[in-house]
């Protein structure tokens, strides 16, 4: 007898997976109120809309690069001194790797969602070909990346091909988006794996906690480098620039032929016919196009590794064992620490989570670093490190909305707690102000070993303390008041991007103000800007406080 | 929380012409029944018949529809922290936190209770050694096994030695030796007269040898409640096991035989 046809499998397994990423009703949250009938129809819509935002940072991100492509922004990013053939080939480049990059962090976002949907198990049970599960769980996990992919795959060759004003340049870069999207969907299930054999299943205990955060260090370093590839770009220009006036072209070609500088020099040649000369590589096109032959072996054996990996991801199990190490006793800390540490736990064994801890702390050790040690001379030291302290701020603030998500993880259990509301809030709100208040202190300690200005950096970081504390307790007001009206669980940034979106902005506003009203007073007296920057926090949490603790601070469910 | 609070009409849970509707479609009507104090009494019904429902009510997980609960004179509509300080829940599904250990659960569980460290170690450690838990106490809870979750769960409900345990199906996963420890430690629960255990199962055997008083329910509906020797007065043909009684209360006896008849293998 032979199996279904895995479409029709994989229908029935989309339509759950839809279900289980918008209700999460498997990861532990109750059932949803209201007709069933009409769940499925929610669902779809919910991932849609998810999907769309989603698809719509990818679009932007395209553009924007795209945009860079224009003979204005070429004179004022780059300099006159830059070929164009090599200023077009590194701005594409940056665009793969950033595109690269969201596209795989986006994959590990719903990738929790894939697993603990448990169609694939479930289908493993059934008398099927191991090939048709195979099958249906790459199509469901295709399905999942299909808008961002495709908005990858067919927005930027357009935009590319219009910037330039070459149909032939959008079509050679074909190629490099085909392999971006096969990067990231490899690169996603590998990391996929390697968390669910090593992270998830990483036993208590100090060692094996420190070893956790070290992994989850290592791989957020892509997306640090994305972060330090856009603050670094001009620098590389630069660098570029330099390399192909002075030399040595060995250098020049070796780093055009990486990847993907190197797929991204096929465009570049199409849109700037004329001598390649420029482009030490040998062969010119016919080399480029050699080059990209080589990579196709990788890609591709990655892409056939797809077809498989996915279904044998869904079945690994994690299997830690207590370490030696761990302490045997039961510690009880008060309840918002207790909420606290349960947050930095599940971070600690959840990819998508610990990403959101990690980047705002990533992002101000990369602007620290590059305060403190970069070639600057006429550069204002203490804008420089004043941005960065404010980027920590946003940063923070903005991501610390899915820390409620968090909390609704195992909601059905939770909800069973005698949790208040204030328990919540002030837990939550702690958690943000730590992250904020690390990463600001990396900042400001990398750049007191240039510039010692401690009370002036010191200041401002504390002056946006209660800024970033009412930013936050305003954003998780508004999430528990979603919560309650709509009973919405809040499943991760990816099924819930519109309600994260909503409520980010808003909390942005808050942060944001205090930075925005010192940086127009700043420049009329920076003493008097900073008592305004305080006062205004300040002011912004004695209103904000005691309206959402008073409101949500009774029982939180 | 040790039995009722001060203050409060000491018995453990009085459920009150309670209705539960999701929708269009009602889960629970008109369900009344107590748990006086030192008594576990079950709630027995088929796949569906509203045990859960009732139960979540309990701990107003569930808005109720109609009539009234109270847990030591509490009402959970409004004074919800206070009911689920003194009450100790293990659900029908063992959802957890899967990426936190067993002892970081209980630790983050009884954080939030505001339970004090030098009551919880011992009892965890107390509870680990009998359920014999000590060598996964620190391996994430995705990597345990349906039982060893249960353990945890039901752990986790008695740490806080609340007034009321609403235990939803509490065997189930459980190995033999579990179950027997689980009705030994439910026994010793409510010996001291003022601490009640409602709990819900489908299985007859469990019913009648852990509760003081059943009620029956089917569609919804308590059919019957007493203990079993009241329950054996309500139907007619001598003496009666709790699985025949509750097959006749329901009228299902006949209907088994027939359903059982219909899906006979042809292989015979």
């Amino acid at each position: 007898m032979s199996d279904p046809p895995a479409r029709t499998i994989y229908r029935a397994g989309w339509k759950e997976l839809l279900f289980q990423a918008t209700y999460a009703v498997r990861s532990g949250n109750p059932a949803p109120d209201g007709d069933p009938r009409d769940f499925s129809r929610k669902a779809r819509q919910r991932v849609i809309l998810s999907q769309a935002a989603a698809s719509g940072f990818l679009a932007l991100i395209a553009l924007g690069g795209v945009g860079l492509l224009s003979d204005s922004l070429e004179t004022l990013v780059a300099g006159p001194a830059l070929p164009r053939v090599l200023y077009i080939a590194c701005v594409l480049g940056g665009l793969f790797i950033v595109q690269l990059g969201l596209l795989w962090w986006l994959g590990l976002q719903f990738l929790p969602t894939f697993l603990s949907s448990s169609i694939v198990p479930v289908l493993r049970t059934l008398p099927l070909r191991a090939a048709t599960v195979d099958r249906v769980a790459l199509l469901l996990l295709a399905r999942l990346f299909d808008a961002p992919s495709l908005t990858c795959l067919i927005l930027t060759p357009i935009a590319v091909g219009v910037a330039l004003d070459s149909p032939w340049a959008g079509l050679a870069i074909v190629p490099a988006e085909v392999t971006v999207v096969v990067l990231a969907l490899a690169f996603a299930v590998a990391t996929g794996r390697f968390f669910v054999k090593h992270v998830l299943g990483s036993p208590g205990g100090h060692k094996a906690t420190a070893l956790r955060w070290g992994y989850l260090v290592l791989w957020g370093t892509p997306a640090f480098a994305l972060f330090g590839f856009v603050a670094l770009a001009s620098r590389f220009l630069n660098f570029v620039g330099n390399l192909s006036f002075y030399g040595p072209a060995s250098e020049l070609g070796g780093l055009l032929a990486v990847y993907p500088f190197s797929y991204a020099l096929l465009p570049a040649f199409a849109a700037s016919p004329g001598p390649t000369s420029v482009v030490p590589i040998p062969g010119g096109v016919l080399g480029v196009v050699g080059l990209m032959a080589l990579y196709a072996i990788p890609v591709g054996l990655a892409g056939r590794w797809l077809l498989t990996a996915p279904g044998k991801l869904a079945a690994l199990t994690a299997g830690g064992r207590a370490s030696a190490d761990a302490p045997r006793t039961v510690r009880v800390r008060s309840a918002p620490i207790a909420i606290l540490v349960k947050d930095l736990r599940l971070a600690s064994r959840t990819p998508a989570f610990a990403f959101l801890i990690l980047i705002p702390l990533g992002d101000a050790t990369l602007l620290g670093l590059w305060t403190a040690f970069s070639p600057l001379g006429t550069g204002n030291p203490t804008e420089l490190a004043e941005a960065a302290v404010a980027s920590a701020a946003l940063l923070a603030t903005f991501f610390g909305p899915a820390f409620f998500a968090i909390e609704v993880m195992s909601y059905s259990y939770a909800r069973s707690l005698p949790l208040t509301g204030r328990s919540l809030l002030l837990g939550k709100t702690t958690l943000i102000l730590s992250l904020y208040s690390l990463a600001a202190s990396v900042v400001l300690l990398l750049t007191l070993v240039r510039y010692f200005q401690p009370l002036e950096f010191g200041a401002f970081l504390l002056a946006e303390v209660p800024a970033v504390a009412a930013a936050s307790l305003f954003q998780l007001g508004i999430l528990l008041w979603v919560a309650r009206k709509r009973g919405l669980p809040l499943v991760n940034l990816y099924t819930g991007a519109f309600w994260l979106a909503a409520v980010s902005l808003p909390g942005l506003v808050v942060a944001g103000t205090p930075i925005a009203l010192y940086a127009i007073l700043s420049p009329s007296g920076v003493g008097e800007a900073l008592l305004v920057m305080g006062t205004f926090a300040v002011a912004e949490l004695a209103l904000i406080a005691p309206l959402t603790i008073g409101r949500f601070g009774g029982s939180a469910s | 929380m040790r039995g009722g609070r001060p203050g409060s009409d000491g018995v453990p849970l009085v459920v009150d012409q309670l209705e539960v509707r999701y929708g269009e479609r009602t889960a629970v009507r008109s369900v009344s029944f107590q748990v006086a104090p030192g008594t576990i009494f079950g709630l027995l019904g088929s796949n569906g018949a509203g045990k859960t429902s009732t139960i979540k009510s309990i701990l107003g997980l569930v808005p109720r529809s109609g009539g009234s609960i109270r847990v030591f004179g509490e009402d959970p509509a409004t004074d919800t922290v206070a009911v689920r300080a003194n009450v100790g829940y293990v659900p029908e599904s063992t959802l957890l936190y899967d990426a936190l250990t067993p002892r970081e659960f209980l630790e983050y569980v009884s954080g939030v209770r505001g339970l004090a460290t030098e009551r919880v170690a011992p009892r965890a450690a107390a509870f680990a050694k009998a359920f014999r838990l000590e060598e996964e106490f620190d391996t994430p809870i995705v990597a345990l096994s349906n039982g060893t979750r249960q353990k945890v769960v039901v752990v986790a409900a008695l740490l806080h030695e609340p007034g009321l345990l609403l235990f939803d199906e509490p065997f189930n996963h459980l190995d033999p030796r579990s179950v027997r420890l689980l009705k030994e430690i439910l026994r010793e629960y409510v010996s001291g007269g003022r601490r009640g255990v409602l709990f819900s199962t489908h299985t007859t055997e469990l019913a009648e040898q852990v509760c003081d008083r059943v009620a029956i329910v089917d569609a919804g509906r308590v059919v019957a409640e007493g203990t079993l020797a009241e329950l054996r007065t309500r139907v007619s043909g001598g003496p009666a096991t709790l699985e025949q009684i509750f097959l006749r209360l329901t009228d299902e006896e006949e209907g088994i035989r027939g359903a059982a008849q219909s899906v006979r293998s042809e292989d015979r």
